[in-house]
């Protein structure tokens, strides 16, 4: 039975990927070869890496120290902090990347303040370039951290206390817990997390071309969009897709056969007292994080809306904020499913079906949205094509943006319950079965109770990505469907930034709903876990 | 399982049902600058419109892979490069209207009248109120070592300068338009980044003396009558003509008739509803574009720019070239 379900998932997302590998990758390219000769993989490969490291960085540096802070210290304002830090993930990159070119750039109105204060000239000064390879860094590291954040809060909340006593008893001192306990014993769920925001970064197009950065989807958008040479397109994706697979490779190796399983059921720790000095330090560190990564660009976007205000009772609002609800829930639920589904077949079985299985579901996030989309597409028509008679089965109906969305976000599912199950012994195992559980009843009274907080920490990241996806929503949808997020593309694609921002709006407020309610959850599940 | 299934073959019926009174549009054109004009069609035709949106590639290769099943009835784009690649897959059927043709003028319509355009836009110029040049600018001067490190200009990847430099490939030969794309990417205020509007608003704010981008992005900056962030635009910029011989360099949204259209009757209406004055009067008023029909006057604000000349090469001659064109950008090493 499993079997059998292995091979179904398998081949929904081999498909089209075996697909993208077969048509688009054999098929008559005109133009790869051009990108090669002219030096752009090069140039393409070599920018894409500088993001890629700088982001990875830049939101390990915000991410760890503020997760650890909330997790095991005490201060005014924690509670509210250890859930506002996750509220920039609801602000889409693009936007952000609008917003800040916006504000920084010569034109923006903090350089021209500057200027009418300092009565310089352009030029006279020097201020730095916000659409540069640092500010893209800066940019997606200030959007994407709460997935790190998201994931080390996670699994430090269910670290046992009684490691940490045991510690201090020997003597080590909390700095030296933090670098010599925590980060090696929570090394699964953050390289799960940076995992995450690597393929993102590698996979984002809309912050690159907005700030005219040449990485590798700006080859794969010309490729496709300029030249209409998709296998030219195909191809560049799978370079950066065996990129992608490579740094998970050589992480893989160097984790080597470790377990890291640390949930024990014991009492809940009380937090530590934070000295005043340090309190200042993390006050500063967390809220300019919030601040950057979601006030500014809310409050710009909020700014921006005042002349459109309209365009919040427009009748087709309403439907187009309810589609996008439908879509994005559904998606996580699925994916959700599919997740469980592959990292317990994963802890049962180690053979290299179920690993392949695994790896072709994590290309959905590696591979740029754009080439996941079409791969999909072709799929979807070849099927309605041969055996409907080209009746709009598929594309006709919302089916098709939810196969391409889950397959998308799959991986995010799956890294974030698998490192949530990798956390559950193998003796816990033992004893439920030598209490007479069959592995089923096993799944539905041990191991979902503990991994309620990965479940709900999945559906918070799957439901807002699916939120702001864009480009498989945008290919795969029937007739007259709509999103929020194909319609802020619509206008801010259009430089009307003004008209993007009431929609832009509506699309983060949705998704900070999720992000409260679930959080107020996670602090329970932390005791349900413990006691 | 039986459930799923009716109510799948309810949705594909649903659309059958309306087979009779409706045309399905693929439009890259985005749905806030279609969707008031094709109201108006519906209204007066009682032909519903049923719409897909997307990026112009998206919907041609969606178009494409589907064949003869395509439902698509009319497809609609921007830029005659996009036009070119959907006709040259084969997915473009030659209509012959009298209307259209009477609308429309030669050069803006595909030579097998398989495609039209529909609005007009100029890649024009634009300076700071405080350099305005002396003697008549050109596309080619704005090269010139004269304009050193002072011409604003976003990337190749954008479609509309893509087109430009096709333009200057077919007028000027291979040889003069890689010197020119060398002497712009030498005379680059900043490394290309932003939009069209991003460029204009730098010239106001002294980044630099002269940006390139399309009319209308300038016409929706500085109309009095939309609200607008951009008082500086307003007060230190103007909107140059290029007197480059051949004409200014104009581009279009436009599109055609699907080949495998199932409502080929309701397409064509589209197409020549979308020429027709009323149509024209829209698309000018509602994004500042000039009309193709030559008995529609544009909105008052182009007006008052006044009258250019324009190249008036048939748009397929620029659209083939842009492959080459793309090629030489890169190879001038413009970003």
């Amino acid at each position: 039975m499993n079997r059998i379900g292995l091979s179904l998932v398998l081949l929904a997302f081999a498909a089209p990927v075996l697909l993208l590998s077969s048509t688009l990758v054999l098929g008559q390219s005109e133009h790869f070869n051009y990108f090669i000769k002219q030096g752009l993989i090069l140039e393409y490969l070599t920018n894409s890496a500088l993001v890629t490291i700088l982001t990875a960085t830049i939101s390990f540096l915000i991410a760890v120290p503020a997760a650890w802070w909330v997790s095991f210290y005490e201060f005014k304002g924690r509670r509210v902090l250890e859930w506002a830090l996750v509220l920039p993930l609801a602000v889409p990159p693009y936007l952000a990347a609008i917003v800040y070119g916006t504000l920084l750039e010569g034109a923006g109105p903090v350089q021209y303040w500057l200027r009418d204060i300092f009565q310089m000239q352009y030029g006279s000064y020097w201020f730095p370039q916000i659409r540069s390879i640092e500010g893209m860094s800066l940019i997606l590291a200030f959007t994407i951290y709460p997935y790190l954040y998201m994931l080390a809060r996670a699994t430090f909340m269910t670290l046992s206390p009684q490691i940490l006593d045991s510690a201090i008893l020997l003597g080590i001192n909390r700095r030296q817990i933090l670098f010599r306990l925590l980060l090696p014993l929570s090394r699964p769920a953050l390289i799960a997390g940076l995992a995450l925001i690597i393929m993102e970064t590698l996979a984002d197009f809309g912050v690159a071309s907005l700030f005219g950065i040449p990485v590798f989807t700006t080859g794969i958008y010309r490729a496709w969009n300029s030249f209409y040479d998709p296998v030219a397109a195909g191809r560049i994706a799978i370079m950066l897709l065996t990129f992608v697979l490579a740094i998970l490779w050589i992480e893989k190796l160097s984790r080597g056969q470790k377990q890291f399983s640390t949930i024990h059921l014991t009492a809940h720790m009380k937090h530590w007292p934070l000295r005043t000095s340090m309190t200042i330090y993390a006050y500063i560190h967390c809220i300019s994080a919030i601040v950057f990564g979601f006030l500014i660009p809310l409050m710009a976007l909020g700014f921006w809306s005042i002349p459109n205000l309209n365009q919040f009772t427009r009748s087709d609002t309403l439907e187009i904020t309810y589609m996008t609800f439908i879509i994005s829930a559904l998606t996580s639920f699925l994916v959700i499913g599919i997740g469980v589904f592959t990292a317990y077949s994963l802890r049962r079985s180690k053979s290299i079906f179920v690993n392949i299985c695994i790896a072709l579901s994590s290309c959905g996030y590696a591979i740029p949205g754009t080439v996941i989309a079409v791969a999909v597409l072709l799929v979807l028509i070849t099927l309605q094509n041969t055996f409907f008679n080209g009746a709009l089965i598929l594309t006709g109906t919302i089916f098709g943006i939810l196969w391409g969305c889950t397959l998308r976000f799959t991986t995010i599912g799956f890294n974030t319950i698998n490192s949530g199950l990798q956390q559950i012994t193998q003796q816990m195992d033992e004893i439920a079965s030598l209490l007479g559980f069959n592995p089923i009843s096993r799944l539905l009274r041990l191991h979902l109770p503990l991994l309620q907080n990965s479940l709900m920490i999945s559906f918070i990241l799957v439901f807002i990505e699916t939120l702001k996806e864009l480009p498989a929503t945008l290919l795969l949808r029937p007739f007259d469907v709509n999103t929020l997020a194909i319609k802020v593309y619509e206008y801010a694609n259009d430089e009307m930034v003004e008209l993007a921002a009431p929609m832009g709006l509506l699309m983060i407020s949705m998704s900070i709903i999720p992000v409260i309610l679930i959080n107020s959850k996670l602090k329970h599940g932390r005791f349900n876990a413990r006691n | 399982m039986k459930i799923i299934i009716n109510s799948f073959l309810i949705l594909v019926f649903y659309s059958n049902f309306y087979a009779a009174k409706v045309v399905n549009l693929y439009s890259a054109q985005k749905a806030h600058l279609i969707q008031p004009i094709l109201d108006k069609f519906t209204l007066e035709s009682g032909i519903k419109v049923r719409m897909i949106t997307g990026k112009a590639a998206g919907l041609v290769t969606r178009m494409e892979r589907e064949g003869k099943y395509s439902p698509a009835d009319v497809l609609l784009t921007t830029d005659i490069g996009n036009i070119y690649q959907a006709k040259k897959k084969g997915l473009l059927q030659t209509v012959q209207s009298s209307t259209l043709k009477q609308n429309i003028p030669e050069y803006l319509r595909g030579p097998e009248e398989d495609w039209f355009g529909f609005t007009m836009r100029a890649r024009v110029l634009f300076f700071n109120t405080d350099h305005i040049p002396k003697t008549p600018i050109t596309y080619l001067s704005i090269s010139d070592k004269s304009f050193m490190k002072n011409v604003l200009i976003r990337s190749s990847s954008n479609v509309y300068n893509q087109s430009l430099m096709a333009y200057i490939l077919h007028h000027y030969g291979w040889k003069k338009a890689r010197r020119w794309a060398k002497g712009i990417v030498k005379n680059m205020a900043r490394k290309p980044q932003g939009g069209d509007r991003d460029q204009i608003r730098a010239v106001a704010s002294g980044e630099g003396k002269v940006a390139v981008a399309n009319s209308y992005y300038y016409g929706v900056m500085v109309d009095n009558e939309r609200p607008t962030f951009d008082q500086n635009v307003r007060q230190k910029t103007m909107i140059t003509f290029p007197q480059d011989k051949p004409g200014v360099h104009v581009n279009i949204r436009g599109g055609g008739l699907a080949t495998h259209s199932k409502n080929r009757e309701n397409g064509i209406k589209l197409l020549e509803f979308l020429s027709s004055e009323p149509a024209q009067k829209l698309f000018t008023k509602l994004n500042l574009e000039y009309p193709v029909n030559p008995r529609v006057k544009p909105a008052d604000l182009l007006k008052n720019w006044g009258a250019f000349k324009k190249d008036e090469t048939s748009l397929e001659t620029i659209g083939a070239l842009q492959a080459k064109a793309i090629e030489i950008m890169d190879w001038a090493g413009w970003k």
